[in-house]
């Protein structure tokens, strides 16, 4: 595995356990939302305050659907994440280099160069 | 965690949006631009524009029994411009308004404000802060992925304030409760999220992407010009 994918997957494993571990922590405890915390507090300083509109209608009707759609963006922005790392480590190769059309190894012998020139 | 759907007075949410409009059709016109001069370029607006979905995606329990979330706005105002990031943060924001209920279109604009601009703009600035006083890239990319984090949600605190001000100490004791409650939260989250930048951008050094793109997007190596935002500076020099 190379090393900027293998990096990546790093990120999004460390990304994963930051979010689990206080709940593996402290299982059982609810942490409430910021934004309700916000919200509690708008409508503490202005009691007569009520939400003047209330959409869309296609948000989540459960916590646990709220979870599954959170999890499916968390992994598509992962995949997408993954993908444009390989192809990213893949063309930072110069033409010619092996690696180019198979990004493997360890990623630093194909690299660009480090300053480019710009493109006039 | 965003201002939710109608908790701005109709007021206050109709001009968020029209201070967020222009940024966004800015970021339009540096899309296109950039897409235009480096078609290749394209990988790099996908991998910031990933990095943010993933990331806005993780509720992460913190301090005071309260959770919220990363923004992954830092990454992408260094890779590809702070400009950028109004387009790329507003397409994560209408995500979660529209699928997940979070924020909202009537907030959409103050979201986009604090989220799309003001973090992006932060962090771009705090990179080149610390660059300019001799820091590492390192330390730079964890500075600006950290203090937009942060800056986010001192923004939409001050969002908060103004639609809610405190009967007794106004605005400014209004943005002090809303700050504890958003700032707060995101504190740890905020330093979690630029360790995580800083190894994303060491995965993109590492393959040589960030020293081919940084360059061509509009700043040096080093010292990019004043006015000119849209790279990585010190990505090719390797000091880290």
């Amino acid at each position: 595995m190379n090393r900027p994918l293998a990096l990546v997957l790093l990120v999004i494993a460390l990304a994963g356990g930051v979010a689990l571990l206080p709940g593996l922590l402290f299982p059982g405890v609810d942490f409430e939302g910021a934004d309700d915390r916000a919200s509690e507090a708008a409508e503490a300083l202005s009691p007569e305050f009520e939400p003047w509109v209330n959409l869309p209608a296609t948000g989540p009707a459960t916590e646990d659907s709220e979870a599954f759609r959170f999890l499916i963006q968390g992994v598509a922005g992962a995949g997408l994440l993954v993908l444009c790392v390989l192809l990213l480590t893949r063309r930072g190769r110069p033409p010619g280099d092996p690696g180019r059309t198979a990004a493997s190894g360890s990623g630093r012998e194909g690299a660009a160069p480090s300053s480019p020139p710009p493109r006039p | 965690m965003h201002i939710m759907e109608g908790y701005l007075p109709p007021l206050h949410a109709a001009a968020w949006t029209m201070a967020a409009a222009p940024f966004v059709v800015h970021g339009c016109r540096k899309v296109v631009q950039t897409l235009r001069q480096e078609p290749e370029a394209r990988l790099l607006l996908g991998a910031s524009g990933a990095f943010c979905f993933l990331l806005s995606s993780l509720k992460i329990p913190s301090v005071a029994g309260s959770s919220s979330h990363p923004t992954g706005v830092g990454l992408g105002a260094l890779l590809v411009g702070p400009p950028v990031m109004a387009v790329l943060g507003g397409i994560v924001l209408l995500f979660q308004a529209l699928f997940l209920a979070h924020g909202g279109l009537t907030t959409l604009g103050a979201n986009l404000l604090s989220m799309g601009v003001a973090g992006p703009w932060v962090a771009w600035w705090s990179l080149h802060a610390v660059r300019g006083m001799g820091g590492s890239r390192r330390a730079g990319v964890f500075a600006a992925a950290t203090l937009g984090s942060l800056a986010t949600y001192v923004v939409a605190s001050v969002q908060l304030a103004l639609a809610y001000p405190d009967p007794l100490h106004g605005v400014v004791g209004s943005a002090l409760t809303f700050g504890g409650i958003f700032a707060l939260t995101q504190v740890p989250i905020s330093l979690v999220e630029g360790m995580l930048t800083v190894v994303a951008v060491e995965a993109l050094v590492a393959g040589g992407a960030v020293a081919r793109f940084a360059a061509r997007l509009g700043a040096g190596p080093a010292s990019p010009p004043a006015g000119a935002p849209g790279g990585l500076p010190g990505s090719g020099s390797g000091s880290s």
